[in-house]
Protein backbone atom coordinates (compact mmCIF):
# COMPACT_ATOMS: atom_id res chain seq x y z
CA UNK A 1 0.00 0.00 0.00
CA UNK A 2 0.88 3.42 -0.33
CA UNK A 3 0.82 5.98 1.99
CA UNK A 4 0.76 9.72 0.65
CA UNK A 5 2.26 11.44 3.73
CA UNK A 6 2.12 15.50 4.18
CA UNK A 7 4.40 17.29 7.10
CA UNK A 8 2.99 20.55 8.91
CA UNK A 9 4.71 23.53 10.54
CA UNK A 10 8.09 22.43 12.06
CA UNK A 11 7.69 19.05 11.53
CA UNK A 12 8.29 19.56 7.64
CA UNK A 13 11.41 21.32 8.73
CA UNK A 14 12.50 18.55 10.08
CA UNK A 15 12.28 16.19 7.41
CA UNK A 16 12.81 18.77 5.22
CA UNK A 17 10.34 18.22 2.76
CA UNK A 18 6.20 19.11 2.76
CA UNK A 19 4.97 15.75 1.14
CA UNK A 20 6.32 12.33 -0.13
CA UNK A 21 5.21 9.02 -0.84
CA UNK A 22 5.90 5.78 1.28
CA UNK A 23 5.28 2.41 0.72
CA UNK A 24 5.11 -0.34 2.78
CA UNK A 25 4.23 -3.82 1.98
CA UNK A 26 1.79 -5.07 4.54
CA UNK A 27 -0.69 -2.97 7.15
CA UNK A 28 0.92 -1.82 9.88
CA UNK A 29 0.44 0.01 13.46
CA UNK A 30 -0.09 3.83 13.93
CA UNK A 31 3.17 2.87 16.39
CA UNK A 32 4.75 0.38 13.81
CA UNK A 33 4.70 3.45 11.45
CA UNK A 34 5.51 6.12 13.97
CA UNK A 35 8.91 3.90 14.77
CA UNK A 36 9.88 3.51 10.77
CA UNK A 37 9.50 7.34 10.71
CA UNK A 38 11.94 7.81 13.51
CA UNK A 39 14.15 5.74 11.38
CA UNK A 40 13.89 7.58 8.38
CA UNK A 41 14.01 11.13 10.28
CA UNK A 42 16.11 10.68 13.62
CA UNK A 43 14.88 14.40 14.22
CA UNK A 44 11.74 13.51 14.56
CA UNK A 45 12.69 11.31 17.73
CA UNK A 46 11.34 14.01 20.88
CA UNK A 47 8.75 15.80 18.19
CA UNK A 48 5.40 16.20 19.34
CA UNK A 49 2.57 16.00 16.86
CA UNK A 50 -0.77 14.56 16.12
CA UNK A 51 -1.53 12.17 13.36
CA UNK A 52 -4.30 12.33 10.93
CA UNK A 53 -5.39 9.84 8.31
CA UNK A 54 -7.94 10.80 5.55
CA UNK A 55 -8.38 13.72 7.25
CA UNK A 56 -9.07 12.67 10.40
CA UNK A 57 -6.99 12.36 13.83
CA UNK A 58 -6.24 8.80 14.75
CA UNK A 59 -4.40 7.85 18.17
CA UNK A 60 -3.89 4.64 20.26
CA UNK A 61 -4.07 1.51 18.54
CA UNK A 62 -5.30 2.78 14.89
CA UNK A 63 -4.05 0.01 12.16
CA UNK A 64 -3.12 1.28 8.85
CA UNK A 65 -4.37 -1.36 5.95
CA UNK A 66 -4.70 0.54 2.65
CA UNK A 67 -3.36 3.19 0.49
CA UNK A 68 -4.66 6.69 2.66
CA UNK A 69 -3.32 10.25 3.29
CA UNK A 70 -1.60 10.70 6.41
CA UNK A 71 -0.38 14.46 8.07
CA UNK A 72 2.05 14.66 10.99
CA UNK A 73 0.55 17.71 11.97
CA UNK A 74 2.71 19.96 14.94
CA UNK A 75 0.88 22.48 17.61
CA UNK A 76 2.08 25.82 18.00
CA UNK A 77 1.11 28.75 19.40
CA UNK A 78 2.01 31.98 17.42
CA UNK A 79 -0.09 34.78 17.38
CA UNK B 1 -33.75 47.82 19.20
CA UNK B 2 -31.90 49.43 16.51
CA UNK B 3 -31.93 53.01 16.06
CA UNK B 4 -32.61 54.34 12.78
CA UNK B 5 -28.88 55.19 12.65
CA UNK B 6 -27.69 52.00 13.01
CA UNK B 7 -30.00 50.12 11.02
CA UNK B 8 -28.00 52.59 8.35
CA UNK B 9 -24.74 52.03 8.68
CA UNK B 10 -25.05 48.27 9.17
CA UNK B 11 -27.49 48.30 5.86
CA UNK B 12 -25.24 45.53 3.57
CA UNK B 13 -25.94 43.09 6.78
CA UNK B 14 -30.08 43.78 6.97
CA UNK B 15 -30.27 43.33 3.19
CA UNK B 16 -29.44 39.72 4.06
CA UNK B 17 -32.26 37.30 4.71
CA UNK B 18 -30.08 35.14 6.93
CA UNK B 19 -28.70 38.17 9.03
CA UNK B 20 -31.35 41.35 8.70
CA UNK B 21 -32.58 42.97 12.03
CA UNK B 22 -33.28 40.52 14.01
CA UNK B 23 -29.47 39.02 13.02
CA UNK B 24 -27.95 42.51 13.76
CA UNK B 25 -29.66 42.79 17.22
CA UNK B 26 -28.06 39.44 18.04
CA UNK B 27 -25.24 40.96 17.27
CA UNK B 28 -26.09 44.49 19.24
CA UNK B 29 -27.08 42.92 22.27
CA UNK B 30 -23.88 39.85 22.52
CA UNK B 31 -20.19 40.14 23.67
CA UNK B 32 -17.04 38.96 22.81
CA UNK B 33 -13.64 38.48 24.78
CA UNK B 34 -10.75 38.56 22.47
CA UNK B 35 -7.62 37.18 24.26
CA UNK B 36 -4.09 39.04 23.42
CA UNK B 37 -4.06 41.76 20.65
CA UNK B 38 -1.69 40.96 18.74
CA UNK B 39 -1.30 39.67 15.07
CA UNK B 40 -4.65 37.48 15.57
CA UNK B 41 -6.51 39.84 17.75
CA UNK B 42 -6.09 43.08 15.65
CA UNK B 43 -7.47 41.42 12.67
CA UNK B 44 -10.21 39.88 14.50
CA UNK B 45 -11.37 43.01 16.56
CA UNK B 46 -11.64 45.28 13.84
CA UNK B 47 -14.11 42.65 12.00
CA UNK B 48 -16.16 42.28 15.04
CA UNK B 49 -16.36 45.94 16.04
CA UNK B 50 -17.62 46.62 12.46
CA UNK B 51 -19.42 43.88 12.15
CA UNK B 52 -21.96 45.87 15.60
CA UNK B 53 -21.03 42.88 18.15
CA UNK B 54 -22.29 45.09 21.06
CA UNK B 55 -20.00 44.28 23.84
CA UNK B 56 -16.48 44.12 23.00
CA UNK B 57 -13.35 43.27 25.77
CA UNK B 58 -9.81 43.32 24.73
CA UNK B 59 -7.25 41.87 27.17
CA UNK B 60 -3.68 42.22 26.76
CA UNK B 61 -0.74 42.86 29.56
CA UNK B 62 1.89 44.27 26.71
CA UNK B 63 3.06 47.36 25.58
CA UNK B 64 2.90 48.14 21.50
CA UNK B 65 6.62 47.82 20.25
CA UNK B 66 7.95 48.80 17.15
CA UNK B 67 8.00 45.13 15.39
CA UNK B 68 4.51 44.42 15.80
CA UNK B 69 3.59 46.82 13.69
CA UNK B 70 3.75 44.50 10.43
CA UNK B 71 1.22 42.27 11.00
CA UNK B 72 -0.56 44.40 14.35
CA UNK B 73 -2.82 46.44 12.42
CA UNK B 74 -4.72 48.11 15.05
CA UNK B 75 -1.52 50.27 16.27
CA UNK B 76 0.15 53.65 14.31
CA UNK B 77 3.67 53.63 14.65
CA UNK B 78 3.71 56.77 17.10
CA UNK B 79 2.06 54.37 19.79
CA UNK B 80 4.74 52.30 20.26
CA UNK B 81 5.39 52.36 23.98
CA UNK B 82 1.74 52.62 24.70
CA UNK B 83 -0.43 50.02 26.19
CA UNK B 84 -2.22 47.80 23.83
CA UNK B 85 -5.19 47.38 25.31
CA UNK B 86 -6.09 50.73 25.32
CA UNK B 87 -4.59 51.93 22.17
CA UNK B 88 -7.07 49.10 20.60
CA UNK B 89 -9.88 50.34 22.77
CA UNK B 90 -9.12 53.89 21.77
CA UNK B 91 -8.91 53.23 17.79
CA UNK B 92 -11.82 50.23 18.00
CA UNK B 93 -13.84 53.10 19.71
CA UNK B 94 -13.26 55.05 16.88
CA UNK B 95 -14.29 53.55 14.27
CA UNK B 96 -17.49 52.04 15.75
CA UNK B 97 -18.79 54.98 18.38
CA UNK B 98 -22.37 52.44 18.84
CA UNK B 99 -20.64 49.65 20.67
CA UNK B 100 -19.04 49.45 24.45
CA UNK B 101 -15.25 48.43 24.20
CA UNK B 102 -13.85 47.25 27.61
CA UNK B 103 -9.92 47.27 27.76
CA UNK B 104 -8.03 44.85 30.60
CA UNK B 105 -4.46 46.70 30.66
CA UNK B 106 -3.35 43.39 32.49
CA UNK B 107 -2.11 39.76 32.23
CA UNK B 108 -4.88 36.69 31.76
CA UNK B 109 -4.20 34.51 35.10
CA UNK B 110 -6.11 31.33 36.23
CA UNK B 111 -7.20 33.89 39.39
CA UNK B 112 -9.04 36.32 36.70
CA UNK B 113 -9.97 34.18 34.05
CA UNK B 114 -13.30 32.96 34.78
CA UNK B 115 -15.06 35.93 36.59
CA UNK B 116 -13.71 37.85 32.99
CA UNK B 117 -15.14 34.70 30.53
CA UNK B 118 -18.05 35.00 32.64
CA UNK B 119 -19.17 38.16 31.60
CA UNK B 120 -19.17 36.95 27.43
CA UNK B 121 -20.60 35.05 25.34
CA UNK B 122 -17.66 33.76 22.88
CA UNK B 123 -14.13 33.90 23.71
CA UNK B 124 -11.48 34.38 20.68
CA UNK B 125 -8.26 32.51 21.65
CA UNK B 126 -5.35 35.20 20.05
CA UNK B 127 -2.28 34.38 21.86
CA UNK B 128 0.68 33.62 21.24
CA UNK B 129 2.12 31.24 24.09
CA UNK B 130 0.95 27.52 25.04
CA UNK B 131 0.74 28.09 28.69
CA UNK B 132 -2.53 30.70 27.68
CA UNK B 133 -4.26 28.70 25.25
CA UNK B 134 -4.02 25.58 27.82
CA UNK B 135 -5.39 28.12 30.38
CA UNK B 136 -7.48 29.78 28.16
CA UNK B 137 -9.46 26.27 26.98
CA UNK B 138 -9.77 25.18 30.64
CA UNK B 139 -11.47 28.41 31.36
CA UNK B 140 -13.45 27.97 28.66
CA UNK B 141 -14.87 24.15 29.67
CA UNK B 142 -15.68 25.89 33.06
CA UNK B 143 -17.11 28.41 32.36
CA UNK B 144 -19.20 26.85 29.69
CA UNK B 145 -18.02 29.44 26.38
CA UNK B 146 -17.38 28.64 23.02
CA UNK B 147 -13.20 29.33 22.37
CA UNK B 148 -12.34 30.41 18.74
CA UNK B 149 -9.31 28.83 18.23
CA UNK B 150 -6.48 30.46 15.74
CA UNK B 151 -2.71 30.20 15.45
CA UNK B 152 0.25 30.83 13.59
CA UNK B 153 3.77 29.69 12.41
CA UNK B 154 5.31 30.90 9.81
CA UNK B 155 3.64 30.50 6.38
CA UNK B 156 0.61 28.16 7.81
CA UNK B 157 -2.39 28.57 10.15
CA UNK B 158 -4.91 26.51 12.37
CA UNK B 159 -8.05 27.21 12.61
CA UNK B 160 -11.02 26.17 14.84
CA UNK B 161 -13.65 26.38 17.47
CA UNK B 162 -13.73 24.55 20.34
CA UNK B 163 -16.05 23.62 23.32
CA UNK B 164 -19.01 24.39 21.39
CA UNK B 165 -21.97 22.63 21.73
CA UNK B 166 -20.49 19.40 23.08
CA UNK B 167 -17.81 19.64 20.30
CA UNK B 168 -14.05 18.84 21.14
CA UNK B 169 -11.86 20.81 23.13
CA UNK B 170 -8.21 22.30 22.54
CA UNK B 171 -6.88 19.65 24.97
CA UNK B 172 -9.03 16.70 22.82
CA UNK B 173 -6.93 18.13 19.83
CA UNK B 174 -3.46 18.50 21.45
CA UNK B 175 -3.24 16.86 24.83
CA UNK B 176 0.01 17.41 25.77
CA UNK B 177 1.91 20.57 25.75
CA UNK B 178 4.48 20.74 23.29
CA UNK B 179 7.89 21.30 24.24
CA UNK B 180 10.63 23.60 22.33
CA UNK B 181 8.25 24.87 20.06
CA UNK B 182 9.55 28.20 18.23
CA UNK B 183 7.67 31.50 18.99
CA UNK B 184 6.81 34.25 16.41
CA UNK B 185 9.34 36.15 18.04
CA UNK B 186 12.11 33.35 17.34
CA UNK B 187 11.11 32.50 14.06
CA UNK B 188 8.90 34.99 12.15
CA UNK B 189 5.75 35.13 10.74
CA UNK B 190 3.87 36.30 7.40
CA UNK B 191 1.67 39.59 8.52
CA UNK B 192 -0.89 38.61 6.57
CA UNK B 193 -1.18 35.22 7.27
CA UNK B 194 -2.44 36.73 10.56
CA UNK B 195 -4.81 38.84 9.00
CA UNK B 196 -6.24 35.36 7.02
CA UNK B 197 -6.41 33.20 10.38
CA UNK B 198 -7.61 36.43 13.07
CA UNK B 199 -10.12 37.19 10.22
CA UNK B 200 -11.62 33.64 9.65
CA UNK B 201 -11.85 33.65 13.62
CA UNK B 202 -13.79 36.91 13.40
CA UNK B 203 -16.10 34.63 10.85
CA UNK B 204 -16.73 31.90 13.27
CA UNK B 205 -17.83 34.03 16.48
CA UNK B 206 -20.37 36.05 14.00
CA UNK B 207 -21.66 32.67 12.62
CA UNK B 208 -21.90 31.80 16.27
CA UNK B 209 -23.86 34.55 17.52
CA UNK B 210 -25.97 35.16 14.92
CA UNK B 211 -26.47 31.11 14.80
CA UNK B 212 -26.07 30.75 10.85
CA UNK B 213 -23.91 28.39 8.71
CA UNK B 214 -21.82 25.17 9.49
CA UNK B 215 -19.62 26.34 12.96
CA UNK B 216 -15.97 24.84 12.82
CA UNK B 217 -16.53 22.16 15.45
CA UNK B 218 -14.88 19.05 15.07
CA UNK B 219 -12.79 20.36 12.24
CA UNK B 220 -9.65 22.03 12.35
CA UNK B 221 -8.49 23.97 9.35
CA UNK B 222 -5.26 24.24 8.25
CA UNK B 223 -4.08 26.73 5.97
CA UNK B 224 -0.46 27.23 4.39
CA UNK B 225 -0.63 30.45 2.87
CA UNK B 226 2.49 29.40 0.18
CA UNK B 227 0.66 27.13 -1.89
CA UNK B 228 -2.72 28.59 -1.35
CA UNK B 229 -3.84 24.96 0.24
CA UNK B 230 -6.17 24.73 3.23
CA UNK B 231 -7.10 20.82 4.74
CA UNK B 232 -9.75 19.69 6.72
CA UNK B 233 -9.00 17.26 9.46
CA UNK B 234 -12.00 16.15 11.88
CA UNK B 235 -11.17 16.27 15.59
CA UNK B 236 -13.23 13.83 18.11
CA UNK B 237 -13.98 15.27 21.49
CA UNK B 238 -12.23 13.47 24.42
CA UNK B 239 -14.68 13.01 26.89
CA UNK B 240 -12.49 11.83 29.58
CA UNK B 241 -10.04 14.97 29.08
CA UNK B 242 -13.13 17.12 28.86
CA UNK B 243 -14.51 15.74 32.59
CA UNK B 244 -11.15 15.91 34.39
CA UNK B 245 -11.06 19.35 33.53
CA UNK B 246 -14.57 19.99 34.94
CA UNK B 247 -13.81 18.06 38.13
CA UNK B 248 -10.51 20.12 39.31
CA UNK B 249 -12.34 23.12 39.14
CA UNK B 250 -11.52 23.68 42.92
CA UNK B 251 -7.70 23.52 41.65
CA UNK B 252 -7.74 25.09 38.45
CA UNK B 253 -6.95 28.72 40.31
CA UNK B 254 -3.74 27.20 41.63
CA UNK B 255 -2.44 25.27 38.78
CA UNK B 256 0.66 26.22 37.26
CA UNK B 257 0.16 26.32 33.04
CA UNK B 258 3.69 27.26 32.88
CA UNK B 259 5.39 24.18 35.03
CA UNK B 260 2.76 22.37 32.79
CA UNK B 261 3.59 23.77 29.52
CA UNK B 262 7.78 23.06 30.73
CA UNK B 263 8.41 26.77 31.37
CA UNK B 264 10.61 27.93 33.64
CA UNK B 265 10.05 30.84 35.88
CA UNK B 266 12.15 33.47 34.55
CA UNK B 267 14.77 34.84 36.98
CA UNK B 268 16.70 37.01 35.63
CA UNK B 269 16.15 40.47 35.59
CA UNK B 270 14.31 40.40 39.37
CA UNK B 271 15.43 42.05 42.54
CA UNK B 272 13.64 40.46 45.76
CA UNK B 273 12.75 42.54 48.41
CA UNK B 274 15.49 41.96 50.42
CA UNK B 275 17.62 42.81 48.12
CA UNK B 276 15.91 46.13 46.81
CA UNK B 277 16.33 47.39 50.74
CA UNK B 278 19.89 46.78 51.06
CA UNK B 279 19.94 48.74 47.69
CA UNK B 280 17.77 51.35 49.01
CA UNK B 281 19.99 51.78 52.57
CA UNK B 282 22.94 52.03 50.29
CA UNK B 283 21.61 54.23 47.71
CA UNK B 284 23.24 52.89 44.90
CA UNK B 285 20.05 52.25 42.38
CA UNK B 286 16.76 54.43 41.27
CA UNK B 287 13.61 53.96 41.47
CA UNK B 288 11.17 53.84 38.27
CA UNK B 289 7.64 53.46 39.39
CA UNK B 290 5.73 52.91 36.66
CA UNK B 291 1.90 52.95 38.63
CA UNK B 292 -0.60 55.62 38.22
CA UNK B 293 -0.57 58.85 39.95
CA UNK B 294 -3.61 58.03 41.96
CA UNK B 295 -2.16 54.45 43.26
CA UNK B 296 -1.57 54.08 47.08
CA UNK B 297 1.02 54.29 49.13
CA UNK B 298 2.26 57.21 47.25
CA UNK B 299 6.01 56.39 48.74
CA UNK B 300 6.63 60.43 49.02
CA UNK B 301 9.76 59.39 51.09
CA UNK B 302 11.14 57.41 48.05
CA UNK B 303 13.31 59.17 45.40
CA UNK B 304 11.86 57.76 42.07
CA UNK B 305 10.87 58.36 38.58
CA UNK B 306 7.29 58.65 38.98
CA UNK B 307 5.87 58.06 35.41
CA UNK B 308 2.96 55.38 34.71
CA UNK B 309 3.60 52.63 31.91
CA UNK B 310 1.12 54.23 29.41
CA UNK B 311 3.78 56.84 29.41
CA UNK B 312 7.29 54.99 29.32
CA UNK B 313 8.51 56.64 26.34
CA UNK B 314 8.69 60.39 28.69
CA UNK B 315 10.30 57.99 31.01
CA UNK B 316 13.31 57.10 29.09
CA UNK B 317 15.39 60.66 29.38
CA UNK B 318 14.48 60.86 33.17
CA UNK B 319 16.57 57.38 33.64
CA UNK B 320 19.95 56.96 33.59
CA UNK B 321 22.03 53.98 32.15
CA UNK B 322 24.86 54.43 34.83
CA UNK B 323 22.68 53.48 37.31
CA UNK B 324 21.08 50.11 38.35
CA UNK B 325 17.45 50.55 37.68
CA UNK B 326 14.60 49.12 39.71
CA UNK B 327 11.22 49.16 38.32
CA UNK B 328 8.13 48.81 40.70
CA UNK B 329 4.76 48.78 40.37
CA UNK B 330 1.74 47.33 42.87
CA UNK B 331 2.28 43.48 42.16
CA UNK B 332 5.28 42.98 39.77
CA UNK B 333 3.38 42.70 36.19
CA UNK B 334 3.72 46.40 35.36
CA UNK B 335 6.99 46.54 36.23
CA UNK B 336 7.55 43.16 34.33
CA UNK B 337 6.52 44.48 31.22
CA UNK B 338 8.20 48.06 31.44
CA UNK B 339 11.37 45.78 32.11
CA UNK B 340 11.11 44.06 29.34
CA UNK B 341 10.47 46.89 27.34
CA UNK B 342 13.49 48.91 28.32
CA UNK B 343 15.63 46.06 27.18
CA UNK B 344 14.53 45.38 24.24
CA UNK B 345 13.04 48.68 22.59
CA UNK B 346 16.01 50.95 24.48
CA UNK B 347 19.09 48.40 24.83
CA UNK B 348 18.89 48.77 28.93
CA UNK B 349 21.07 46.79 30.59
CA UNK B 350 21.17 47.14 33.81
CA UNK B 351 17.37 47.29 34.55
CA UNK B 352 15.39 44.64 36.99
CA UNK B 353 12.33 44.03 38.36
CA UNK B 354 10.89 44.11 42.14
CA UNK B 355 9.73 40.65 42.50
CA UNK B 356 5.72 41.07 43.89
CA UNK B 357 6.15 44.37 43.93
CA UNK B 358 5.39 47.24 46.59
CA UNK B 359 2.77 44.46 48.29
CA UNK B 360 5.16 42.05 48.92
CA UNK B 361 7.42 45.05 50.59
CA UNK B 362 4.31 45.71 52.44
CA UNK B 363 4.23 42.06 53.63
CA UNK B 364 7.48 42.34 55.04
CA UNK B 365 6.79 44.59 57.43
CA UNK B 366 8.77 47.50 55.11
CA UNK B 367 7.29 51.15 55.77
CA UNK B 368 7.77 53.11 52.75
CA UNK B 369 6.71 56.57 55.09
CA UNK B 370 9.60 56.89 56.82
Amino acid sequence: MILNVQYFGMIAEKVKCESEKIEFEKSISLATFKSDLIKKYPALQNANYQIAVDQELVTGNFQIDKDCEIALLPPFAGG
Amino acid sequence: MLNPKEKYRYDRHLRMDEIGESGQEKLKSSSVLVIGVGGLGCPALMYLAAAGVGKIGVIDFDLVHETNLHRQILFTTDEVGKSKAIAARDRLQKMNPFIEIEAFSYKLTNQNALELFSKFDVIIDATDNFSTRYLVNDASILTEKPLVYGSVYKFEGQVSVFNYKNGPSYRCLFPDPARNIPSCEEVGVLGVLCGIIGTKQANEALKIILGIGNILSGRLEIYKSLNAESLMLKIKRNDEVIQLIRETKASFETFDYDLFCGIEKDSSNEISTSDFVNDLKQNSIQVYDVRENWEEPKLVYLDSVKIPLEKIEEAIQSLSRAKKIVVICQNGSRSKTAVDYLISKHNFENVVNLTGGISSMEKTGFNFNS
